[in-house]
């Protein structure tokens, strides 16, 4: 690294640093670390992430791996960069170009750096796809792209060995006969597989946008610090440097309409091949009698409407106007559910005072129904209560008689309502 | 014309040995570091529903405040970060001040609650944890601090039922999601939200993190993992900064129902400032927000920016409405050791002038 800028200063640098260098990979070496002297940085990181590793504790293992990832990166970057000027001048474009060659040549940074993100543990959708590839693959019949039929996977032997382009064009024609419902869905599921890589093209076209807009940024920058008190002083700031132009281009992108519409775009068509896989997985499931996740979802929302609709008869029951003695827990298969009463609030039974739709009209009608309350304050209590609560919405309340017969499950007891609760305002 | 690049090979040479250094002595920090902790404050529990637990925090002596703080977090991430150690803890703060201080858990959310809904967070845990304090304090009202998303529930909680909190506190919380520099807004806008929750069930942790982390992608993936060598030699700073690692990645999954309702209504329909919140059957018009409200945002935030969270106060119903602007970011608000002196006596000073 130390030797690799060409530039006068750079092999001065070198020599300098190594002795500083061979310290370090000789101390690694004798800890069993494996360094190689001819690419020190890259290799001093290895031996060091090694050594780390035998350190790690299972809070500081994701983060010393990510700090190893990075400083393995970009520190041998930026040091070989800033090799290159050290010690004589250079102007903003040299120093921005050079900097724009380590990286690759510009190419396309943002892109590059959401790989890196999303492969490291995180489950972003390209690891999703990554690992439903095969098996798409497979129901389409090994040619996603390349050929194949949905038939010649494993869903029957329809339409074997048909070069890529028939098979796009079968999927477009109209489904009939006993495969109908199984076709229009494979069609439905290339299709969004195609708006997904449209939709890939778009983000990826505007992700390339902000990484020129940040090299462009990070010259500008660069000229700006071309003045005495405002130069950069280290490697790390040139660093720094580039990390707040490309913040910057990026922002500027990813605030705008155009990203909005190409983000939406790329999500819903991930959300759409998704959907479509997860479908499938369900019926091949269902082939072999495995409970879906339609059926366990179905459960979960009969449960979860269920516990609302016996909140809010708890809620009903305990309104202070008509406190009654909490009913008897019972075990829940005994509790008569179809025979409830329940009656939702009805939109008629709200106030017309929250129902105004224009922000200022709103405020004022709003501040008209809670100014009995500031009127209490001034000792008109009794008649501001009476007020504030005309101004709130009605709750119809199921029949009594219905709501004794509850029972209660447990996360579900009744609030103890005898108590009579002392306003402190 | 200078260069912009005034650096000696000697000056780069020495850099690069300091690095160096750092990472040598970095071997050793990382031996001698233990698994970090966080939420310093003992706490019982005094109220469940389920996964959902309200929590009352136990300070050095007893609360002088007569009434209590009910804390209600985001659904997005763990609740300790309010208590997170023991120099940086709104919550120990806050008792040391004498508050009374309860937090509302969220838990983990698994696949059997991913038809909860909006109503079920506001009316059953929120309202349900704000009973339990009103009954067993004895009083009709509380003092609510929501923070972030648990902001803005607080405020739906406090338009539908203004006699049960007595005061309302609101930190970092968005109230106008249309603005134009909320970039998180900005995406969710383009987003067929039915599709995506009909698709994902519940939202994963790991999605919902790799979208924060995409807010700022160079500062948050790489500029902060290359400052990391800085305080490699510094075993407290190491530990500060894992707890902190630990926190943001330790997200809980979203509910698929709520999270739907809260894109819709808030994010997409802008629902405080156009209307069209509806919980459970009632709509929610901030013009009922009638109670004294302090309203804290950070000047830095890049999550919930200043112009997101200030239009709080033509909405309000409030003629008792403040304002605290904080010098700082989303996080630093609960955590920056400035936080830890201004913001907690921001809201005991705050809630003190109208206990009287």
């Amino acid at each position: 690294m130390w030797s690799a800028g060409g530039a006068s200063g750079a092999g001065d640098v070198g020599a300098l640093a190594q002795q500083y260098w061979s310290a370090l990979s000789e101390a690694m070496r004798s800890a069993g670390g494996t360094a190689r002297p001819e690419d020190p940085w890259k290799a001093a990181m290895d031996s060091w992430s090694q050594l780390a590793g035998g350190a790690r504790r299972n809070d500081a293992s994701d983060a010393i791996e990510r700090f190893s990832a990075q400083a393995r990166q970009w520190f041998g970057m930026m040091q070989q960069v800033a090799g290159q000027f050290a010690g004589r001048s250079a102007n903003a474009e040299d120093i921005a170009g050079a900097w724009k060659q380590a990286m690759g040549g510009g190419g396309n940074p943002f892109a590059s750096l959401f790989t890196e993100m999303s492969g490291r543990g995180q489950s972003g959708f390209d690891q999703w796809y990554e690992q439903a590839a095969p098996m798409l693959k497979g129901m389409l019949g090994g040619g996603m792209p390349g050929g194949g039929m949905p038939g010649s996977g494993m869903f029957g032997g329809m339409h074997q060995g048909v070069p890529h382009q028939d098979a796009m064009s079968w999927l477009r024609t109209p489904a009939f006969g006993l495969h109908r419902e199984h076709q229009e869905r494979w069609q439905a599921l290339v299709e969004a597989q195609q708006t997904l890589q449209q939709a890939n093209e778009g983000y990826k076209a505007l992700m390339l946008e902000a990484g020129r807009d940040a090299f462009e940024r990070f010259q500008r920058k660069l000229a700006e610090r071309s003045e005495p008190g405002r130069q950069l002083q280290s490697a790390r700031a040139l660093f720094d440097l580039w990390i707040d132009a490309a913040e910057e281009a990026y922002a500027e992108i990813a605030l705008s309409a155009g990203f909005r519409k190409a983000y939406g775009e790329l999500v819903n068509a991930q959300m759409r091949v998704r959907a479509g896989i997860q479908r499938e997985v369900e019926l091949i499931g269902g082939l072999f009698g495995m409970p879906g996740r339609t059926e366990v979802d179905a459960a979960h929302r009969k449960i979860a409407e269920l516990e609302r609709q016996l909140r809010r008869l708890r809620d009903a029951v305990s309104m202070p106007s008509t406190q009654t003695k909490p009913a008897q827990t019972e075990p829940l298969q005994s509790m008569p559910v179809q025979s409830i009463p329940v009656q939702r609030r009805p939109a008629q039974s709200r106030p017309a005072l929250v129902r105004v739709a224009k922000t200022s009209k709103k405020k004022a009608l709003a501040k008209q129904a809670v100014e009995p309350k500031r009127a209490a304050k001034k000792g008109l209590a009794a008649k501001a209560k009476s007020s504030r609560a005309s101004a709130k919405p009605a709750v119809k309340r199921a029949p009594r008689q219905a709501i004794a017969a509850i029972a209660m499950p447990q996360p579900l007891r009744p609030l103890s309502i005898a108590k009579t609760t002392k306003r402190t305002r | 014309m200078y260069t912009p690049f005034n650096v000696s090979p000697e000056q780069l040479a020495e850099e690069a040995a300091k690095v160096q250094r750092k990472l040598g002595a970095g071997l050793a920090t990382l031996h001698a570091l233990e698994d970090v902790h966080y939420g310093v404050t003992a706490k019982e529990e005094v109220w469940r529903d389920g996964k959902i637990v309200l929590y009352r925090f136990k300070g050095a002596r007893a609360p002088t405040a007569k009434i209590p703080m009910l804390i209600c977090y985001a659904l997005v991430n763990r609740p300790y970060m309010v208590d997170l150690q023991d120099d940086r803890s709104l919550v120990k703060n806050l008792l040391a001040l004498g508050e009374d201080v309860y937090l509302i858990d969220w838990g983990y959310t698994d696949r059997s609650d991913r038809y909860l809904t909006l109503e079920d967070y506001i009316e059953r845990f929120l309202g349900g944890a704000v009973d339990h304090l009103r009954r067993t304090h004895d009083l009709d009202a509380i003092n609510l601090l929501g923070i972030c998303q648990g902001g803005a529930f607080s405020l739906t909680y406090s338009a539908l039922h203004p006699s049960k909190i007595k005061n309302l506190i609101t930190m970092v919380t968005p109230v106008d999601f249309h603005t134009d520099d909320n970039m998180l807004s900005n995406w969710t806008r383009g987003l067929d939200i039915d599709l995506f929750i009909d698709t994902l069930g519940n939202v994963p942790a790991d999605m919902m993190n790799l979208c924060y982390l995409t807010l700022k992608p160079y500062r948050l993936f790489v500029q902060k993992y290359v400052g990391m060598v800085d305080i490699l030699d510094d075993k407290k700073a190491m530990e500060d900064f894992l707890r902190m690692e630990k926190w943001i990645f330790d997200s809980p999954d979203q509910a698929g129902e709520a999270f739907r309702q809260f894109i819709k209504q808030y994010y997409q329909a802008n629902g405080f400032v156009n209307g069209g919140i509806d919980i459970g059957g009632r709509a929610v018009d901030l013009g009922f927000v009638d109670m004294p409200v302090l309203n804290i945002y950070a000047e830095q935030d890049h999550l919930v920016p200043p112009s997101a969270s200030k239009p709080m106060k033509g909405l309000v119903g409030s003629k008792d409405y403040s304002e605290v602007s904080f010098r700082g970011g989303h996080i630093g608000i609960y955590v920056s050791g400035r936080a830890q002196k201004e913001v907690p006596s921001a809201i005991h000073d705050w809630l003190a002038k109208r206990a009287k």
